[in-house]
């Protein structure tokens, strides 16, 4: 198991980076304070757990299991089990309590071994003969024995042999596949992924029963050793693509990898925008209609979340639901959520702008109303705008942190402060409260989770130019805003396209979503290697002729 | 190559036509309308012919050097000292150019929504953002304008269609009057903004698809010669012979407006639509002068002449320019043919006299190309 690139991160460094001198003083002076006997400082404690791993396995079965308890001291969970083969050599099982099947343990391993036995036959095939597991592995060092129980698999050493025998009889409680939460659809399936890799992967599999469907292997993390997989079809996928992932996932050296959203963060083009360059989500199903287009994915054990790339801003509007509503209906939902999109990012800074510069574009009865309304506020309509658009914020925060039985409470408390009693109280307007509210809720009509919080974060920046320069303001934020969107890269394919490079071919699924027996070429993103052609069209035209 | 960038031509023509209207659409009524009246649509016509002149030259110069741009061409014409010297002179028309249009920007903003922000910060607002476009290259630069004419379009018809209404062609009778003259003189008057299309020669090289280059070149000044007509028209049939009246007829235009109650005083429509122009037309003189820049100094890379010349902008249009009529004064109008016309054209010029020269020295020189 392990794919050549990853040998590195594999490779002995299983401690920390060395340590610097300031550490080793600071440890060496408490550890001379404090305590009588002198405890290894770092470095010292690094190279035995290095000198260790390094170690081939011996022939004598004894010298292995005391690497393997000088390994292991201290870990509770660690089971290290000595017995004797029937008719054969004494032998040793390792595996970590809680990450295996302890019933086949017992049934196929223990009790084939020590009841039935080799009948005298001391060599290692007599052994996996003896064994019925077919889930078998052997690894002859004991850095590659020790990760395989770290991932959850029985080793088995024997005496006389060298190399160890890996089952794989790994068990873990799972949460079960359920609908994810933040991605719900009203039509179409409702499986999500969950923390197991095998499992997301397999639900991948169950889509796109076909031997192209790769799953490339990466070991990130020098202690979580987090085993990822880079998702792509053959023959569709750029394999440049590919080799661009593989590489920004291989330089990636660090302690420990806990989410795919880490992951992000090191291959992404531009980790200082605000704008998201790959798409997440938890959805099979995505996942599998953007590999068909010709993306990869990257899907990490322990995290739920998948991660697509290349990811146009575009491909983030959409949701699965467009996918599985009529076209012209989807076409509509899909303007309204960028109405949307457009009305979070600018409603609050234009209410700004208008008020404080440019009453005239008001017509006079609205104005008066409003006038009236703002009549005992205190604060200009910049101020106000600002305290209204951070409250909503910090509910919005607050709902999403508060344990389930406070949550009621704080939104009843939410809806008097951004509501009546904030406005009777003659702090803010009853337009402003409007504004923030439709503002509200049309940031959540954005599909995609990170890219609406990019979007929510923007407004703000925005609203201080619409207070500084107005309408003008506002005109040159959204420039900005553009510019940057301009120059953004998601793995080399411009963030805007197919708008910005215009690529008329590739409309039919951007700003409307056409019939899909219209998308009959898949998108293209750079290189030569293209697939083309994605379905055929013509039985299906001949007989609507007909 | 300075830059690595390639652009279409689709991209550049919209680009050069979208920054030539920058300005003019606001402000060349009220200048053309002076002495042309009734006629001062068929000016931009005449000044046309002028357009096609300047974009044939640089298309033939760019087809002499297909990888390079006036300040290199300059020098391979005109020997290194002397084409050095009309590089950097060009140069600093190009600067001195894009300085006069954010100077016309500052005034009408500072003129008509923000009356008491000091000049400085609306034109350092502005030259932020442009700064921001030129260092991004050029593909952005010429990617912005497309994206954006859609909604410039939008807006424009926006202020347009109303006032359909309110036209009165009997306004534009009798048709030339008194003859070509005045509708000529208003021709001279446009010839401050026609120049501006020198500043394509910036682009030529990097376009991917040149075969292509000349009809969209020569397509961008219809369009340019086209909308200029029209407003023209609407202008003076809504607004009559008062136009000459008023800085920004446009604006006027725009005010006049009052569809179903609700959509009235659409100025600041006409704002958003100018300070997209303004930022399109200021990229475009930006990049192509600190590219120039960079080439005529033999820099490694463009991007740290940027802010420089930025810099050189905002302070050349601060001094020296006493108000926007001074755009149109014959002496601007002279200065601006004299190097966005009439250089490109000489370069031409020497180029074929050595041409002829040099077909009877070296057989080897490359008239392959400009042959084709």
């Amino acid at each position: 198991m392990g794919h050549p690139k990853d040998e590195r991160t594999l490779q002995p460094d299983n401690g920390a980076p060395p340590p610097s001198s300031v550490d080793e003083q600071n440890l060496s002076s408490a550890s001379t304070g404090g305590q009588a006997q002198k405890s290894p400082t770092v470095q010292e404690t690094i190279d035995h757990q290095r000198e260790l791993l390094a170690k081939p396995l011996s022939v004598k079965l004894q010298d292995n299991i005391d690497v393997i308890r000088q390994l292991y001291a201290d870990c509770s969970d660690v089971i290290i089990h000595e017995f004797d083969i029937r008719n054969g050599p004494a032998a040793v099982i390792v595996y970590i309590d809680g990450m295996v099947d302890i019933k086949d343990i017992d049934t196929q391993l223990l009790m084939r071994l020590q009841h039935d036995g080799t009948s005298g036959d001391r060599s290692k095939e007599a052994i996996v003969h003896c064994v019925t597991i077919s889930a078998m592995l052997e690894v002859d060092c004991i850095k590659d024995a020790v990760d395989k129980i770290g991932y959850g698999n029985v080793v088995l050493l024997a005496d006389g042999i060298t190399s160890a025998l890996i089952y794989a009889l790994s068990f873990q409680e799972l949460r079960s596949i359920e609908e994810p939460q933040a991605e719900t659809v009203v039509r179409g399936p409702r499986e999500g992924f969950v923390e197991s890799l095998r499992v997301n992967t397999s639900l991948l599999r169950r889509r796109l029963h076909t031997p192209t469907l790769k799953t490339k292997p990466f070991f990130i993390g020098r202690y979580s050793k987090t085993a990822t997989v880079i998702v792509y079809i053959e023959g569709i996928a750029d394999p440049a693509l590919v080799q661009e992932m593989e590489s920004r996932l291989s330089v990636i050296d660090v302690d420990g990898m806990l989410d795919t959203s880490l992951i992000e963060e090191w291959v992404e083009d531009n980790p200082l925008s605000p704008f998201p360059q790959l798409m997440s989500t938890e959805r099979p199903d995505v996942v599998t209609s953007h590999l068909l287009e010709g993306r990869i994915a990257v899907l990490a054990d322990g995290s739920p979340v998948a991660l697509v790339a290349p990811a146009p801003l575009l491909s983030m509007m959409q949701s699965p639901e467009d996918f599985y509503q009529r076209s012209l209906v989807a076409t509509g939902i899909r303007w309204l959520r960028m109405l949307f999109s457009f009305i979070a990012v600018f409603m609050p800074s234009f209410y700004v702008a208008v008020l404080s510069y440019h009453q005239e574009m008001i017509p006079t009865s609205l104005l008066l109303t409003i006038a009236q309304s703002r009549e005992q506020i205190p604060f200009p309509a910049l101020v106000e705008a600002l305290l209204m658009e951070i409250t909503f914020e910090a509910l919005r925060e607050a709902g999403i942190r508060l344990p389930r039985q406070v949550g009621s409470a704080v939104s009843i408390v939410g809806a008097l402060v951004i509501g009546q009693a904030a406005i009777s109280a003659g702090i803010v307007s009853s337009p402003m409260v409007m504004v923030v509210a439709v503002t509200a809720v049309s940031s959540f009509l954005i599909p995609n989770y990170s890219l609406g919080i990019a979007i929510r974060f923007i407004r703000f920046p925005i609203m201080l130019c619409a207070g500084a320069l107005g309408l003008y303001g506002i005109v040159l934020s959204a420039l900005v805003v553009l510019i940057h969107l301009m120059t953004l890269r998601t793995f080399g394919v411009p963030y805007l396209s197919p708008l910005a490079p215009l690529l008329t071919s590739e409309l039919k699924d951007t700003l409307m979503r056409t019939k899909s027996t219209h998308m009959d070429t898949r998108p293209h993103f750079t290189g030569s290697f293209y697939n083309r052609i994605r379905m055929r069209v013509d039985l299906y035209k001949a007989r609507r002729n007909n | 190559m300075l830059e690595k960038g390639r652009i279409s031509a689709a991209q550049f023509s919209i680009l050069a036509g979208m920054s030539v209207l920058a300005t003019s659409l606001l402000t060349a009524p009220g200048i053309v309308a002076i002495d042309a009246k009734q006629d001062m649509w068929i000016s931009p016509i005449w000044i046309s012919s002028a357009g096609f002149i300047l974009v044939w030259t640089l298309y033939k110069l760019n087809q002499a050097y297909p990888d390079q741009t006036l300040v290199e061409y300059a020098v391979s014409i005109l020997g290194r000292f002397a084409g050095k010297t009309v590089a950097a002179l060009y140069l600093v028309f190009v600067i001195f150019a894009t300085a006069n249009v954010l100077r016309q920007f500052t005034d009408f903003i500072k003129l008509t929504f923000l009356l008491t922000t000091p000049d400085f910060v609306i034109s350092g607002c502005m030259l932020l953002v442009c700064w921001l476009v030129a260092r991004s290259g050029i593909e952005t630069v010429a990617r912005l304008p497309m994206l954006l004419l859609p909604l410039v379009t939008l807006f424009v018809l926006m202020i347009y269609t109303p006032s359909i209404a309110d036209i009165r062609f009997e306004r534009l009778t009798p048709v030339m009057e008194k003859g070509a003259v005045p509708s000529l003189i208003g021709a001279f008057r446009l010839l401050s903004w026609m120049p501006a299309f020198s500043i394509m020669n910036f682009y030529m090289p990097y376009l991917n698809n040149r075969k292509h280059l000349l009809y969209w070149s020569l397509g961008s000044v219809v369009v340019v010669t086209l909308t200029l007509s029209v407003t023209f028209v609407i202008v003076y049939t809504v607004i009559g012979a008062a136009v000459v009246n008023y800085t920004y007829p446009f604006m006027i235009l725009a005010r006049y407006i009052s569809f179903t109650e609700f959509f009235e005083h659409l100025e600041s429509i006409v704002m958003m639509i100018w300070v997209i122009q303004i930022v399109i037309r200021i990229s475009f003189g930006l990049y192509g002068a600190a590219l120039g820049m960079a080439q005529c100094f033999g820099l490694t890379g463009y991007k740290p002449m940027v802010p420089p010349i930025c810099m050189l902008i905002l302070l050349f249009s601060l001094w020296g320019i006493e108000n926007a009529q001074f755009v149109s004064s014959p002496s601007m109008v002279v200065y601006y043919t004299l190097f966005g016309m009439m250089l490109p054209f000489l370069l031409l010029v020497v180029y074929g006299i050595r041409q002829l020269f040099a077909e009877s020295d070296s057989p080897g020189y490359p008239e392959g190309e400009t042959s084709a």
